[in-house]
């Protein structure tokens, strides 16, 4: 559909989110017991950050949880009883997520719906409804101006603007959800995409070259380069980027329980850990840096080689809460071939 | 006068000059962040630096680089960490050239907000709570130091935040620790920034025995985090990394420094104070106090 | 006693029994609870009893399985200090269960919950008070779950 444009007031945002509690299951963000930002499922307003920082969680969990059931069963004498997922009964509504993290999911259903339709994920993913917040600054570490991905399959995005929400909609979904609180929301009669391309330059969001996607050919040719057991060997293997990560979906296949009970499950599982595949078979990446460059070139060559988009949204999480600070950015621009000098000065020198 | 940056990346130079070392294990500044870097003789070491960002404990990329021969930064975390990595024979001393450094108290990243003012001038409220425990600030066990010796203040006592979880009772640290545990995403972040994990299978990786769940849940979390503890007891040189790294913010710490305390009360015992400094579960006194034995 | 009052008391429960899990050394406990047996010495049978060459060979891990199995208490048994027959073993063990001991407590798991015991190849009587002890204890402590209520 072609996109419509709205007005949302400032002040109208909290009367937003309560009615829409009624009718979804709504995810905000909120602050966790030690007072991090979280997605979560605040119940009043008061609780809700309705701001543009970056939890350091993405709202991927929400689509693909971190531990998910995918069987459970049961032995009675001689006979087994196993049940599937339940169902889970209510749209969701991520309330005021950050357009990196509403951007992935587009980009991840690829993966869901190619040779094996994951349907725990889809049904989750088809009733979830996207209301994005723009944000206002870059942020630490991120680099979006540098990815071009595609925000039109985010539903709705909400630009603040001096005054008001500029709401930009661009699914039927999105439509959906302003028609049935059509009194909160006024027209736009502006030229709504010039105030968006000003809000963006202002923010420092919008793009810039070179895009990051210029880096692949660089990176087509950069899988023996010497520095990466160099430049990658910082990595200590953890999750963290990983799990943080929007995009990054890879999971693993557990059981749990006995020959009486018990239950399958997957769970979230990382290229850069020294057991990933170890189950079905073993991890083929003997070293930590080649367990790094897959992760880098999974990003930004292998997934854009099948499906078309990077695998990333530039959200920088992976940088941020890295604990040796290893810069997936400057890698890719140094491997790729967009920059001379590695990061910190390493070389190899081989 | 040369900066400590300065005469750092000099005495880097002559090493891979002599043909000392293989490897230079330092911080480099780059982009914002200060982030451990290993140096080879044809990298560029004008990023090294030394700052009070410099948190990684570089000890932890020994293993990675065993059988060469390294250059190494080493703050009192560092030397703690080496002395008991020696006395568990997991280090080759005379491959290592270790670069002393007056260390100026590390911050912590979590009270440094944005923009900071000039981070030389912080005081003690920004500290990460390791550095007021510190026995000293100047490299012992140095090989080559850099930059000027500095004083170090005398060791503060006793351990604020462990202190304020056991001013709750017993069912209010369960539901504390609960808490913190449905936080835990089970990254293993904390497990692998410990230099003193060095295990080549870890316990949480088994699937026969499958020791701990591999579902994220609350008590899961729990006994992964109280056997992380078990497995550091009185080997923990309390650098905190494991705090540091966690993502969302758990201070896992505080399990450690649980023991750390204990130990050192009923054992008269510092971990890492000497390279001679056996670990506590590694021996033991026929007289240990039982005070829990039926 | 009105007729409302009754309604709202609970309907009796059959009397609610703990699961022990016993990590018994194969040389003193193990004896020491067979010669409990063969002398017909009656105490509460709650206990699972799981035969182990050593108290040194209980491993942290293996109690926090017993507990994330269903056990609400845990005893290890093993030889008195001294009379180890690896000749050390139970002083090793002893170290690795004061750093557990001291975790539990910290986290705030009732610390009758856990419990260690010498116990000689002789000492039939002392094993049966033990156990009987350690159930009474549990008794008192209940059932163990880490879950609020409501919560989950």
């Amino acid at each position: 559909m072609a996109a419509e444009y709205y007005r949302l007031n400032k002040d109208k945002v909290g009367e937003l989110f309560e009615r829409a509690r009624a009718d979804y299951d709504v995810v905000a963000k909120t602050r966790d017991a030690n007072g991090n930002l979280v997605y979560g499922r605040p119940a009043t307003f008061d609780d809700v950050a309705f701001v543009d920082e970056q939890p350091p969680m993405s709202a991927k969990a929400f689509a693909l949880p971190q531990t998910e059931t995918l069987v459970r069963y049961e032995r009675e004498d001689e006979k087994i009883r196993a049940e599937g997922p339940e169902a889970e009964a209510r749209d969701v509504l991520l309330f005021g997520v950050n357009i990196c993290d509403a951007a992935a999911f587009d980009i991840i259903d690829h993966v869901f719906k190619w040779d094996y339709l994951d349907d725990p994920y889809l049904g989750r993913r088809a009733d979830a409804t996207l209301f994005a917040l723009a944000c206002a600054a870059v942020q630490q570490d991120c680099f979006c101006d540098r990815i071009s991905y595609a925000e039109d399959g985010v539903d709705t995005v909400a630009y603040p603007l001096e005054g008001y929400y500029l709401v930009k909609v661009q699914t039927e979904k999105g439509r959906k959800l302003v028609e049935r609180y059509h009194d909160l929301f006024d027209a736009e009669d502006g030229d709504a995409e010039a105030a968006i391309n000003t809000f963006r330059e202002k923010a420092g969001t919008a793009k810039k070259e070179p895009l990051l996607e210029s880096a692949r050919a660089g990176l087509e040719k950069a899988f023996e380069h010497a520095d990466w057991e160099i430049l990658a060997s910082t990595c200590i293997g953890c999750g963290i980027c990983t799990y943080t990560c929007p995009t990054c979906h890879c999971f693993d296949i557990q059981d749990e329980g006995s020959a009486i009970a018990g239950r399958r499950l997957r769970t979230w599982d990382h290229c850069t850990g020294r057991t990933f595949t170890a189950m079905p078979a073993h991890q083929p990446r003997d070293r930590q840096y080649k367990r790094y460059r897959q992760r880098l070139l999974h990003k930004f060559w292998y997934y854009p080689e099948r499906f078309g988009p990077l695998l990333c949204t530039g959200c920088g999480r992976c940088i941020t809460y890295c604990p040796v600070k290893i810069n997936i950015k400057e890698l890719v621009e140094y491997f790729g071939g967009l920059k001379d000098t590695p990061p910190g000065g390493a070389r190899h020198g081989k | 006068m040369a900066t400590i940056r300065e005469e750092l990346q000099a005495a880097v130079k002559k090493l891979f000059d002599d043909d000392k070392i293989d490897y230079f294990v330092g911080y480099a500044e780059d982009y914002g962040h200060t982030f451990p870097a290993i140096l080879t003789k044809d990298s560029d070491p004008s990023r090294l630096t030394f700052d009070r960002k410099s948190y990684d404990n570089l000890a932890n990329f020994l293993p990675e680089l065993r059988g060469s021969r390294v250059g190494l930064i080493c703050k009192q975390c560092e030397v703690r960490t080496l002395n008991v990595l020696a006395a568990e024979e997991q280090v080759e001393r005379d491959k290592l050239v270790v670069v002393g450094v007056p260390c100026p108290a590390m911050l912590d990243p979590r009270k440094l907000t944005e923009g900071a003012a000039d981070l030389d001038s912080l005081d003690e409220s920004y500290w990460q709570e390791k550095c007021r425990r510190c026995l000293e600030r100047n490299t012992p066990l140095a090989d080559v130091f850099v930059g000027e010796r500095v004083s170090t203040p005398t060791p503060a006592e006793g351990w604020p935040l462990l202190e304020e979880v056991e001013k709750m009772s017993a069912e209010e640290r369960l539901a504390w620790w609960r808490r913190q545990m449905s936080l835990c995403i089970r990254c293993y972040a904390c497990r692998l920034a410990c230099p003193l994990c060095y295990c080549h299978q870890c316990f949480v990786e088994d699937n026969k025995p499958q020791w701990i769940d591999k579902s994220v849940a609350p008590e899961n979390n729990l006994h992964y985090h109280i056997i992380r503890a078990v497995h550091l007891a009185g080997r923990c040189i309390e650098c905190q990394e494991c705090s540091r790294v966690c993502p969302v913010g758990i201070p896992v710490d505080v399990l450690n420094n649980v023991l750390s305390r204990d130990f050192a009360e009923r054992f008269g015992y510092v971990s890492g104070e000497t390279a001679e400094t056996q670990p506590a579960l590694t021996r033991y006194e026929r007289d240990d106090k039982e005070d829990f034995i039926l | 006693m009105t007729k409302a009052e009754k309604q709202k008391e609970p309907e009796k429960a059959p009397q609610w029994k703990p699961n022990i899990v016993g990590f018994l050394c194969n040389w003193c406990s193990y004896a020491g609870a067979d010669l409990a047996g063969t002398s017909r010495i009656p105490y509460p049978c709650d206990v699972r009893i799981i035969r182990v060459p050593c108290s040194g060979r209980v491993d942290p891990l293996m109690i926090l399985r017993a507990f994330r199995e269903g056990a609400d208490g845990v005893l290890v048994s093993g030889c008195h200090p001294g009379d180890c027959h690896y000749i050390e073993g139970n002083y090793y063990a002893r170290r690795k269960f004061i750093a557990l001991k001291k975790l539990l407590d910290h986290v705030g798991i009732d610390p009758r919950r856990f419990r260690v015991s010498w116990v000689s190849a002789s000492e039939g009587r002392k094993w049966a008070n033990v156990v009987e002890a350690v159930t009474r204890e549990l008794l008192e402590v209940g059932p163990f779950r880490y879950e609020e209520d409501g919560d989950d």
